[in-house]
């Protein structure tokens, strides 16, 4: 899991850096001394935990959880109990009071992996994939989907009313958002859903109205996981 | 300083010694620091800044044990904004000075017996 720490107290810092060293499962993508700092990194890096101090002089880590519209999963740490009913308001993965020990910052980090790793299960099985259109949101559902094209900097994606959207994206991120017992990736730039297939002969997948490209290696991949006669 | 004394250290080290002493340094150099912020923030009375040094220092501190001085620090970082008040945490600062001084001498104490 990659992990940001902000807090303003050099002494903080260094104690939860190192127990973010201590702990197999963490890598540290940055520290910063206040949220502000923080901002671009969590753009760029994307962390999937935050180790947020609370009282800071910028701003508190409760106002800076309330800027985020996607938050990652945040572990707050802090001197006073009293924060703990507004903190889990704002759905924090855990509350941790300071000086921070092992064991229970362990407790807290594991509970976030857990976390994590239930989301990755579950996000497959979601049926529905928001995509961003221009400015607005479009929801799609996976079912409607039966290709992916990829197209430089964007990805093409047909549905079987026979609408196209065009998304910034890569194939990779698109892949992993789309469910794999459903879907396969069968060229560099096609993913297909596998129960739309018609036909496939020696270099081409046939599906709804279009011929697709299959690779070798990506066919052979295919030709398993189809159950044929 | 017994390690007792420094016993959410210790338990946080496990036995990393560059660790704690990258604490000790960070405490040493952090307390002269904060006390002239208070003070400062006496002088001006300014209660925003105040409250802020003395929570920072309950923070450089907390590694410590040392109960005294981070009640002390609690009681300023919760005063009232009001002259009486501000009257009170200068009546304080004797206390606080004090305290902080030992707490630099067993830093310095500790460190020695680990370099």
């Amino acid at each position: 899991m990659k992990c940001i720490i902000i807090d303003d107290n050099e002494v903080a810092r260094a104690a939860v850096r190192h127990c973010v060293e201590k702990t197999s499962f963490l890598t540290l993508s940055g520290v910063y001394t206040n949220p502000v700092e923080a901002l671009d990194a969590i753009k760029a890096e994307k962390p999937d935990l935050l180790l947020l101090d609370v009282e800071m002089p910028e701003m508190s880590g409760i106002d800076f959880i309330k800027t985020f519209r996607d938050i990652p999963q945040v572990i707050l740490i802090t001197s006073k109990k009293e924060y703990a009913a507004e903190a889990f308001d704002f759905n924090v993965t855990d509350y941790i009071i300071k000086p921070v020990e092992y064991p229970r910052f362990l407790k807290a980090v594991t509970k976030a992996k857990e976390m994590q790793e239930s989301l990755k299960q579950e996000s497959p099985e979601s049926n529905e994939l928001f995509i961003k259109v221009t400015n607005k949101f479009v929801r799609l559902n996976m079912r409607d989907i039966y290709m992916i094209e990829a197209l430089a900097d964007y990805v093409h994606i047909y549905t079987v009313d026979k609408q196209r959207y065009t998304v910034l994206s890569t194939m990779k991120a698109i892949e992993d958002k789309l469910p794999k017992r459903d879907f396969v990736r069968v060229h560099r730039s096609y993913i297909v859903r596998i129960d739309k297939i018609r036909e496939i002969d020696d270099h081409t997948i046939v599906i709804s109205d279009k011929h697709v490209p299959v690779s070798r290696n990506m066919k052979d991949q295919l030709m398993n996981i189809l159950n044929k006669l | 300083m017994a390690e007792g004394t420094l016993s959410y250290l210790y338990a946080l080290a496990e036995g990393d010694m560059g660790f704690v002493v990258e604490i000790l340094d960070l405490m040493y150099k952090n307390i002269p620091l904060d006390i002239a912020n208070i003070e400062q923030a006496i002088s001006r009375s300014d209660f925003t800044n105040l409250k802020r040094s003395a929570h920072h220092m309950k923070s450089s501190i907390q590694y410590s044990n040392d109960i005294d001085l981070s009640d002390l620090l609690a009681k300023i970082e919760t005063t009232k904004d009001s002259i009486f008040a501000l009257n009170e945490v200068k009546s304080l600062m004797p206390q606080l000075k004090e305290l902080s001084d030992k707490l630099m001498q067993l830093i310095e104490t500790e460190k020695k017996k680990i370099v």
